[in-house]
């Protein structure tokens, strides 16, 4: 499914300085799993995710997703290979404030879709029922809360059926009744649609929802890899 | 939902910021339509009016230039005289096909408070006339009889009646000319026996008799024949005459134009100044957008979108501003130069006419086309730069 | 936006009841001479006070467009600031109209004046309804 090989992310500070976010990670996720990378602030975590996403170039090794190059593709290619393929759900919020509930789900679409445009809202709408928000689809972002955006977010992340759900610390601005409800929600949707979910947290107490453990720090694995 | 979509919603998100971004469309857009109305419509102004006068040479007394200038375009009135006799000296010169003499004449100012004030009247020779007889022909059949007149788009009788008073001495209005945009739009047409008949009853009827030096005219109008040297016969005419100044049409009103240039000068600068400014302002609001909205747009290309996307996504939201605010920019300047125009004709000193339809319309495309270029432009930076950033640092705090 | 076009309206209604004031020819000393010798203002006057009559409902259409919040509100101001913004432009067109010289102060500036100012508050009423259904919708 995804396999980072020899993966290192340096930033660029200033001229003469740098940081090096992840190094030297190697590490390979198979289908069908539920992984959970925990770690500290700033031991490279959501680094290692956004490289899994390809959304940021790793400074050397590779980067395979269902067995291609990441950074052979093209623009256009990889972009697309996203949309289709991967769920991608934030630490912040990140529904579009000017667009609808319904019209934030069905944003992936306007970039790739296998669906036909009458199939479209339907799923939008089938997607908003399983996360209980079926009557919100003319609402916007900021009526509503917290936990109700995050889960709009998940239906959005689910519309194009992607086979990976990347959650970089989907809970960490939830309380903690509506942070079990979220991960109860992954939980479903990782055994009924056998969705491969990889999850970055700081709380090691969600680490039981996962199939498999990975400990970060400082930029490398600790614990767990396989 | 599709691009367009996509980017209505987002500029009906931050309505301040679009309002700038509209805000210098319009001006830009407004700006450069009203420009090229007041210029094109004055070129046009002063090509009517030629056309209108029909003659190729206008003879007149030297040192009466300016004034006739002033008669024809701005409609105010003129009175200067020269024997009758030059008619004569003039049709003899070779190259010349047809002349035929003109008498201005003033109305008093505001006699009549109601009628046009300041009206310049044109008598002409029916037996040798080439400009107003023609389309006398071809509008009422017939020439002007006593007492008769026609009056250029400005003049008006009282409603219900066609009769205007002048000196004391009723006229009929028998029709109206086209508008110019000129003092021409102001005058008022009727032969040489209707002018000496005001003239006779106006020592009784008027409260100032008008006074017609006897044996005089004011101009007389040359047609040279086709294939003939104006300047050579403009020459000849002055050896003849040493006492008049003959004007060739095609360099009538050089003066306004001149004026016209120099203006047109001034409002190109204003008008680059503008466009720098607003270029520069809305680059500016892009890039603030842009920078806000950084994290948005990193979550965009998360989902799927490819930098060219993102790309055309600003571009389509600056084209909408673009067009919103340049749409908005020209309604206003073609409303206002149209409800206006006797205002600034007054103000700017010089005339101006609207164009047709077809013209405007190709005015309105490009004054449009100006906005959009300029606030694409302007995007354009601000665009390039956000499109290319690393999704995941676009997203980081 | 409503907020904003209701302050529009109120500046509008402003000119519209300020404008004839100045520019109608009574305030350039010029009136009708009657044949027995009385002078009465021209028509341009009482388009003048016509439009008065116009710009003070105009002024608290746009106040009530500042304070409201329902868009049942809206759309009746919306439609109000319409009918007044015709008015405005019917009065020295066709209702009344101003003087037929038309180099006297009412035909080159009040006139025109009065049917741009009158145009751009149908205007403005007709963006107040348009972004009042926006905003329904998403109340919903």
């Amino acid at each position: 499914m995804i396999n980072l090989i020899e993966v290192n992310k340096e930033y660029q500070l200033g001229k003469n300085s740098s940081v090096s976010a992840v190094r030297g990670v190697s590490l390979q996720i198979s289908p069908k799993e539920f992984v959970i990378i925990v770690g500290r602030s700033g031991s490279g975590k959501t680094t290692l995710l956004n490289l899994s996403a390809g959304l940021t170039r790793p400074t050397s090794g590779k980067v395979m997703l269902d067995g291609t190059d990441l950074w052979s593709l093209s623009d256009r290619q990889q972009s697309f290979l996203r949309c289709q393929k991967i769920g991608f759900i934030f630490q912040f919020p990140s529904l579009l404030p000017t667009l609808t509930v319904h019209e934030n789900v069905i944003l992936p679409t306007v970039f790739g879709t296998k669906l036909i445009t009458a199939q479209v809202s339907d799923r939008a709408k089938q997607l908003l029922q399983k996360v209980s928000l079926g009557e919100k689809l003319a609402a916007y972002p900021r009526q509503l809360s917290a936990g109700q955006q995050q889960r709009v977010v998940i239906a959005r992340a689910l519309m194009n059926q992607p086979e990976v759900l990347l959650a970089d610390e989907p809970t960490s601005n939830l309380d903690e009744k509506t942070e079990l409800e979220i991960m109860e929600l992954f939980r479903d949707l990782h055994l009924s649609l056998g969705i491969t979910v990889v999850m970055v947290t700081h709380t090691r107490q969600l680490v039981s929802y996962g199939t498999r453990a990975i400990e970060m720090s400082e930029g490398r694995i600790v614990n767990g890899n396989k | 939902m599709n691009l367009f979509q996509l980017a209505l919603k987002n500029i009906s998100g931050n309505s301040f910021r679009s309002g700038v971004v509209s805000l210098c469309a319009l001006l830009v857009a407004a700006f450069a339509l009203t420009t090229t109305l007041l210029m094109r419509g004055a070129e046009n102004s002063l090509r009517l009016a030629i056309d209108r006068l029909g003659a190729d040479i206008i003879v007149v007394p030297a040192g009466s230039e300016a004034k006739i200038e002033s008669a024809l375009l701005m409609g105010v009135p003129a009175r200067f005289w020269m024997p009758q006799d030059n008619v004569n000296k003039i049709a003899v010169i070779p190259g010349i096909e047809a002349v035929s003499p003109q008498l201005y004449l003033a109305t008093l100012t505001g006699a009549d408070c109601c009628s046009v004030s300041d009206m310049f009247m044109i008598a002409y020779d029916p037996q040798t006339d080439f400009t107003i007889q023609p389309w006398l022909n071809q509008k009422l059949g017939n020439g002007l009889r006593l007492g008769e007149v026609v009056g250029g788009s400005y003049i008006f009788a009282t409603e219900g009646v066609q009769n205007i008073k002048v000196f004391g001495y009723l006229v009929t209005l028998k029709a109206n000319l086209e508008p110019t945009g000129t003092g021409l739009d102001q005058s008022m047409f009727f032969t040489f026996n209707t002018a000496y008949d005001i003239a006779q009853k106006s020592a009784t009827q008027a409260e100032e008799a008008l006074v017609i030096p006897p044996d005089s005219i004011s101009a007389v109008l040359v047609k040279a024949a086709p294939g003939s040297d104006l300047y050579v016969i403009s020459a000849q005419i002055m050896r003849e005459l040493p006492e008049v100044t003959p004007i060739l049409s095609s360099n009538m009103f050089q003066s306004y134009r001149q004026q016209m240039t120099g203006l047109l000068k001034t409002i190109l600068v204003i008008m680059g100044i503008t466009l720098g400014l607003s270029v520069v302002l809305i680059g500016l609001v892009f890039s603030m957008a842009a920078n806000e909205r950084r994290k948005e747009l990193g979550v965009i290309r998360a989902l799927g979108a490819t930098r060219r996307f993102v790309f055309q996504s600003l571009l389509m939201e600056a084209s909408l501003l673009a067009f919103l605010g340049g749409a908005t920019g020209i309604g206003l300047a073609v409303l206002s130069v149209y409800l206006f125009r006797k205002l600034l004709i007054v103000s700017l000193g010089f005339p101006f006419i609207l164009p047709s339809p077809a013209v405007l319309l190709l005015q309105i495309s490009i004054g449009l086309l100006l906005a959009l270029f300029s606030v694409n432009l302007a995007a354009l930076f601000p665009a390039i730069k956000i499109s290319r950033q690393d999704p995941a640092v676009a997203m980081r705090e | 936006m409503k907020k904003i076009m209701g302050g529009f309206s109120i500046i509008l209604a402003l000119v519209i009841g300020i404008l004839p004031i100045f520019t109608d020819c009574q305030s350039q000393g010029r009136s009708l001479e009657l044949v027995n010798g009385k002078t009465v203002p021209m028509k341009c006057h009482w388009t003048g006070i016509a439009e008065i009559g116009v710009a003070i409902p105009l002024g608290l259409v746009g106040v009530s467009e500042i304070l409201s919040k329902r868009k049942e509100t809206f759309n009746f101001l919306s439609l109000m600031g319409v009918a007044l913004g015709s008015l405005a432009i019917l009065f020295p067109t066709v209702l009344i109209g101003v003087c037929a010289n038309p180099d006297m102060v009412c035909n080159m500036i009040m006139k025109p004046g009065l049917v741009l100012s009158g145009s751009l508050a149908i205007v403005a009423s007709v963006v107040v309804f348009i972004t009042s259904r926006k905003v329904a919708e998403a109340n919903l």
